[in-house]
């Protein structure tokens, strides 16, 4: 039992700072997306529009759009050329070890440039740091921070997110 | 709607309150801003799950939190400010039939490297805290 313990652990603690192969974004940034957010969200801001008719490359995208454009679909697929794996394996492996329970705790996104239309992003992420096992309200688990760095087509820089759950031993339910 | 520049930046002082945005969060709309911005997990459109799971009914998904947190900061602060930071603490879920109220104010500003605030806000459904945080705003 503790050899067991000890190696889904063991795993996570053996990824903390080894950054994961890229994930390619589905799409380029695009103004279809764009548009659907908004409406989905009430928003309306002419730097996300485009006219009919106009070119659509000088439109932005909203900056907390960010981790939409590099979710996968819903079946899980990813594009060609992307990785398959990439941080939210950490997850998968606490469940390994009974921390089914999975709750987000703070999300920190720097944004370097607003992106615009036909931007082709990708993202390599980080386990940085997992905490020892913290008794919490919802159950025993580990804090753990995931760095995800996103990049341009040319490899340039333009977001930073930090994200931060718990991944936690349900308590039994009476 | 968003006008050019609803503030000016030499206006604005640290203690000010931004004004309060009010949404109605419904089983509909959560699944709306669910799949625009492609969270697929069941907990944001499927009753059975949620229900299985302890919750009432459905609740917002993360990404449309700050989506709604990054439209509060920009009816403020118009089309020329440029959001450079979201830090957001997650609290208790924005269920539906909440009405998600989000407050803030300016807790700090600055001229340095470029003209910038940082606004604390704090995101409640219902009258529970369901978000806090702070944002950055940078004008050119």
């Amino acid at each position: 039992m503790n050899a067991q313990i000890g190696d889904w652990l063991s795993r996570i603690q053996a990824r903390i700072d080894q950054p994961y192969a890229r994930v390619l974004a589905c799409d380029p940034v695009n103004s279809s997306m764009i548009r659907h957010w908004c409406e989905a969200h009430g928003v309306d801001d002419p730097r996300y529009r485009v006219g009919v008719g106009e070119c659509t490359d000088a439109q932005l995208a909203p900056p907390s759009m960010l981790q939409v454009w590099l979710q996968p679909g819903p079946s899980g697929w990813r594009p060609e050329g992307s990785a398959q794996v990439d941080a939210t394996e950490i997850i998968r492996l606490f469940s390994e070890g009974g921390y089914t329970g999975l709750v987000g705790v703070n999300v920190d996104q720097e944004f370097v440039r607003y992106l615009h239309a036909g931007e082709r992003l990708y993202s390599v992420s980080t386990l940085v740091l997992v905490s020892d096992r913290k008794s919490t309200g919802l159950g025993d688990g580990y804090f753990f921070t995931v760095r995800q760095d996103v990049f341009a087509q040319d490899d340039e820089k333009v977001a930073v997110l930090h994200f931060r759950q718990l991944c936690y031993l349900p308590k039994e339910s009476s | 709607m968003i006008r050019a520049s609803p503030v000016r930046f030499e206006d604005i002082c640290v203690g000010q309150s931004l004004p309060t945005l009010r949404a109605e969060v419904t089983t509909s709309s959560i699944v709306t801003s669910a799949m625009a911005t492609r969270d697929f997990h069941p907990i944001h459109h499927d009753l059975d799950t949620v229900r299985k799971l302890g919750h009432p009914g459905l609740f917002l998904n993360i990404f449309s939190s700050a989506a709604y947190v990054e439209r509060f900061v920009s009816q403020w602060a118009g089309t020329e400010a440029r959001l450079s930071r979201m830090s957001i603490r997650l609290g208790a879920p924005c269920y539906a039939g909440n009405t998600l109220r989000i407050e803030g104010n300016v807790s700090d500003s600055g001229a340095t490297p470029v003209r910038w605030v940082e606004i604390e806000m704090r995101a409640y459904g219902n009258e529970i805290v369901h978000a806090s945080g702070a944002v950055r705003l940078e004008w050119p």
